[in-house]
């Protein structure tokens, strides 16, 4: 690995402002500077309105930084635009949503293939791994049946499946476990966790959950769009 | 799985959709059902014009129909009837004598135009035998049919006696001869009711001294198409030197001008239509889109690129064209059957200078249901091409604001 790609992500100076005029604007993130390494296991914490969202938004390329220069893997996703950024996700990011956000008209099987298929996989390779990962995430049995048939728990582990399909270097998950009781949180950080030590895919999520803040590798506290603490193996408790 | 996540969203809403295709399948079957009755109103006007008088096609002296004088006679007329005989595509021909003269009732007279008819032979070829409404056919050389409003003019009642004068054709000498009115006839057209009469063509040749020559002959085909593109061999057969060869819509061409006109109202109907249906389609994909913008979100979050999405959603569109289509087919075969049932009674309209006599009949051709459905699916495709594009315009991070 070269020095310049020493680290999956660098942010550097990263700024963004919602709004034009001095009453409309507003800084969610200000100057932020960051470097994640690969296979880290980060959690991203901090009140709401602290900037989380829009800190994952940017890693992302879901959302352009106002100012600053983010790499991913060494490259600047500023200057990636359309069908270039969209390519570099499905090649790259995993992303696990708050909501799941599974497509309801396709089933388990199909929802965690379709990230295959966007990448040109073929129906054997597809077949193979979408049985891996829905046993890795515990799913078995449940490949033909619809989201709105599965319980949330069920639901989050099938993004997460869909998420690793691709065995992409980075996952970002925006408090995954919000809506998971205590039990399937619980389950779900250690599905993630084991995840992270078997394919050292890297793992950023924003979070309010302490179950995932126990088990993350790294806390970075972000408060009024600012880095405020950024710590290795802390246990907040 | 472009297709299958089209038709899935197709059948996610199913009431929706299903009222959709319904609506967009009337505009379909309203389509295809104009254009059959049209069709039907153009078979039934050119059957009117064809077998009611006029015939398929007709052989005249060069010149004739510009200066119909009866000493322009048909040439070469025993060639001409060897060659009829002979033709497969003839299913019937007779000769008619045609002069113009004065008809005499005791109390009243007018110009006609006189028509000698062999009386055998125009009753395969004309309506003349069928449309008597009162009395009987030409039978003996005294006999004479009037038109029904001739009949009226002259105020005639059967077997009253009726006097024709006619000038001779080479003298110009006036012969007068004493007829019985033996029948009144009625076409269902206004010059041919209140302007003609029929007597035997022996009698007429007797009166203009014409000496067997005749100014018309009338052909019936047995496939009235054969009659349509001068292009047809049949053309080149029958024009003898120094005569004319015309179809009927030769001769009649403002009634092919009023079917012209129809077939640009189906034009003008299915434009409509069309148009209808392209806004139903773009009300009915913006409705559905407008709910999943944030499910475009996460497509395109995912790595879809806007093209892949753009394709979902014309995917959508063509099912959605598609279900329309099968309901729109199936809708407009069971009106078109429960139509044809007794007809659509047209009897009294006049068009242009035919009047309609029976019920019209909605005609269904195979091209309505390859070339319309075809139509319907161009204008989905078109009519999806902006909530398409709009799809993929959305700020991912705005579309998303719930989550990531």
């Amino acid at each position: 690995m070269s020095e310049q790609n020493k680290y999956l992500f660098e942010l550097q100076n990263v700024s963004k402002i919602y709004g034009e005029s001095a009453e409309t604007k507003v800084i969610a993130l200000d100057n932020i500077n960051l470097k994640i390494e690969f296979g880290e296991f980060t959690s991203i914490v901090g009140p709401s309105g602290s900037g989380k969202s829009t800190l994952l938004n940017i890693l992302s390329g879901l959302d352009s930084s106002s100012k600053g220069l983010v790499k991913l893997n060494g490259k600047d996703l500023s200057q990636m635009r359309g069908a270039e950024l969209a390519d570099f996700r499905r090649d790259h990011i995993g992303l696990i949503f708050q909501s799941y956000n599974l497509i309801p008209v396709l089933t388990v099987k199909e929802n965690v293939e379709y990230v295959m298929i966007l990448k040109g996989a073929s129906a054997a390779e597809r077949s193979a791994r979408v049985a891996e990962v829905l046993r890795e995430v515990g799913l078995e049995g449940k490949e033909n049946r619809f989201p709105k048939e599965l319980s949330g728990g069920q639901q989050q582990r099938v993004a997460v499946a869909r998420a690793i399909a691709t065995k992409p270097e980075i996952i970002l998950a925006d408090e995954p476990t919000a809506n998971l009781d205590s039990k399937m949180g619980t389950e779900l950080v250690e599905t993630m966790k084991q995840l992270n030590e078997k394919y050292q895919t890297t793992f950023i999520f924003s979070t309010h959950d302490t179950i995932i803040m126990d088990r993350a590798k790294r806390l970075v506290v972000l408060k009024d769009g600012k880095i405020v603490e950024d710590s290795l193996r802390r246990q907040l408790m | 799985m472009i297709s299958k996540i089209g038709l899935r969203n197709v059948l996610r809403n199913k009431r929706r959709s299903f009222l959709s295709a319904l609506a967009i399948g009337i505009g379909l079957a309203s389509l295809i059902i104009a254009d059959g009755f049209l069709i039907g109103m153009r078979e039934s006007v050119i059957k009117i014009v064809t077998e009611t008088y006029l015939g398929h096609a007709q052989i005249h002296s060069m010149g004739y129909r510009e200066n119909p004088e009866p000493e322009n006679f048909v040439k070469n007329l025993p060639e001409i009837t060897t060659k009829l005989n002979s033709l497969q595509e003839i299913q019937a021909w007779a000769t008619r004598i045609i002069s113009v003269g004065m008809i005499k009732s005791p109390s009243n007279m007018q110009n006609v135009e006189i028509i000698g008819i062999d009386k055998l032979k125009e009753s395969k070829i004309s309506k003349i035998k069928k449309v008597i409404v009162k009395g009987k056919y030409l039978e003996h050389a005294q006999d004479i049919l009037i038109g029904r409003r001739l009949a009226e003019k002259l105020d005639l009642k059967l077997g009253e006696k009726i006097v024709l004068t006619v000038a001779q054709v080479f003298s110009g000498e006036l012969t007068q001869e004493l007829f019985k009115l033996s029948g009144i006839f009625q076409f269902g057209v206004k010059e041919q009711d209140a302007g003609m009469v029929f007597i035997l063509d022996s009698r007429l040749a007797e009166m203009l001294q014409s000496h067997n020559r005749v100014q018309e002959v009338v052909i019936k085909l047995h496939d009235l198409k054969n009659s349509e593109s001068k292009s047809h061999p049949l053309w080149r057969k029958l024009e003898f030197q120094g005569n004319e060869f015309e179809s009927w819509s030769d001769l009649v061409p403002s009634v092919l001008a009023v079917l012209s006109m129809s077939d640009q109202s189906v034009g003008i109907i299915a434009t409509l239509l069309l148009f209808i249906v392209l806004l139903g389609i773009l009300n009915t994909l913006f409705m559905s889109i407008f709910e999943r913008m944030y499910e475009f979100g996460v497509l395109q979050a995912l790595g879809t690129r806007k093209l892949m999405v753009f394709k979902m959603i014309l995917s959508e569109a063509l099912w959605l064209g598609l279900f329309s289509l099968v309901i729109g087919s199936v809708l407009s075969v069971l009106v078109s059957l429960m139509m044809n049932i007794n007809g659509v009674s047209y009897a009294g309209i006049e068009m242009g200078e035919i009047t309609l006599t029976g019920p019209i009949y909605v005609v269904m051709t195979l091209k309505q249901f390859i070339y319309y459905p075809l139509l319907l699916i161009l204008f989905t495709l078109l009519a999806a091409i902006y909530p398409g594009i709009h799809a993929t315009k959305i700020t991912l991070a705005e579309a998303m604001k719930k989550s990531l």
